[in-house]
């Protein structure tokens, strides 16, 4: 069963989980690959939150990719991040990347020691909307924010990042699928978590 | 920390300058406010629009305070080291009507303390997250703001989201939640 149905099919046509909280985890994967799709997500929800922990490692994993169903993403898609690495603060400003990566949303730290770890999470607000047109036009559009802490040593990254798609042809409203890709498809370490959640 | 819907408001009927909460429960320790939005105004560029909160509707009591730090498409923008004794309290931007052929919308959370006039905690404060990326990047930004209003011991029981230059566009909607 993809990622994202099995919650659909618990909460059937209501959309209730039976909860007074209005957030609930739709999915949460420990997969170690690189990059995860989700799937069949749920139209009951205003919001979703995903949010992604990755534990400290040797490795060099680069960036932090996303799309919503196509990839590379339209030409219509952009993203500017503001970041942080030290005592610099940083503007970058881009569009569809390579074919494999999607659209870039963060800048995180290449160099993460193993006695720290990587944290982003993003919302996509009222992802479930239909698109419209003109001036009623309602483009799908995401936040993010981060932070990769690296004690002992450089590199110490934060930001906020802006995800918004207009008019191509991989412009999808409403979204009911999100891919989240960390650098360039390295496997990323053992207790790597990603979740899902849904915000009514 | 739970996280209660408690209403939702939107410029679907009519585009319209001024979004308002009412009757905002005192029962949470504080508030997040969630939503998208643009303005019908033709801006100029980069963060030329302006979304501002007036807190219990306040529109001349000169209580409001901001900060800013943000990132347009040309620069690192300075800080806003403080713009004190105003009566709105900026937390946001938008990309406006001329923005590269399209209504990009802008992406906003605030989160807002102190709500409820409790005296030992001070004023209401704010902390609020804004950002566009628009189709050649020169309406986008991302930014941070940080705010208070002087509301002593009187509880913030409405919240007005302004749309300084022109009015919301119709898509326009926020959601606002309570957080124990």
């Amino acid at each position: 069963m993809p990622l994202g149905a099995a919650k659909a099919a618990l909460l059937g046509a209501a959309g209730s989980g039976g909860s007074d909280s209005a957030m609930e985890p739709i999915e949460t994967s420990t997969s170690t690959a690189a990059s995860l799709t989700f799937t069949s997500i749920p139209q009951t929800y205003k919001h979703l939150w995903f949010v992604w922990t990755i534990p400290g490692n040797a490795s060099n994993w680069g960036n932090f990719y996303a799309w919503a169903t196509t990839d590379p993403m339209a030409g219509d898609s952009r993203s500017q991040i503001f970041y942080q690495y030290n005592a610099t603060r940083v503007k970058w400003s881009g569009g569809a990347q390579g074919t494999g990566y999607g659209l870039k949303m963060a800048y995180g730290d290449d160099n993460v020691g193993t006695a720290t770890s990587q944290y982003h999470e993003f919302t996509w607000m009222y992802y479930s909307d239909v698109q419209g047109s003109g001036t009623t036009t309602r483009w799908p559009s995401a936040i993010g924010q981060g932070y990769g802490p690296n004690p002992g040593a450089s590199n110490f990254y934060q930001y906020l990042t802006a995800w918004n798609e207009y008019g191509g042809a991989g412009t999808v409203m409403p979204i009911t699928e999100l891919t989240v890709k960390f650098g360039d498809g390295t496997a990323l370490p053992s207790g790597t978590t990603r979740t899902l959640y849904g915000i009514n | 920390m739970a996280l209660e819907f408690i209403a939702e408001i939107d410029a679907n009927s009519v585009d319209t300058e001024n979004l308002v909460f009412s009757a905002i429960p005192q029962t949470y320790e504080s508030l997040r406010l969630m939503g998208v939005g643009n303005t019908d105004y033709a801006v100029a560029q980069s963060m030329g629009g302006t979304f501002s909160l007036q807190f219990n509707e306040e529109t001349t009591d000169s209580k409001h305070g901001f900060m800013r730090i943000a990132a347009d498409y040309y620069q690192i923008l300075l800080n806003i080291e403080g713009t004190y004794s105003d009566n709105t309290a900026e937390c946001g931007s938008m990309s406006g009507t001329t923005s590269e052929s399209g209504y990009y919308p802008a992406t906003y959370i605030v989160d807002i303390y102190n709500y409820k006039g409790v005296a030992a905690t001070g004023s209401v404060q704010y902390f609020a997250r804004s950002t566009t990326a628009t189709a050649a990047n020169q309406y986008s930004h991302n930014a941070y703001y940080a705010g208070t209003y002087g509301n002593g011991t009187t509880p913030i029981t409405s919240l007005q989201l302004k749309s300084a230059l022109g009015n919301w566009m119709r898509y326009s909607k926020f959601s606002l939640y309570g957080r124990d």
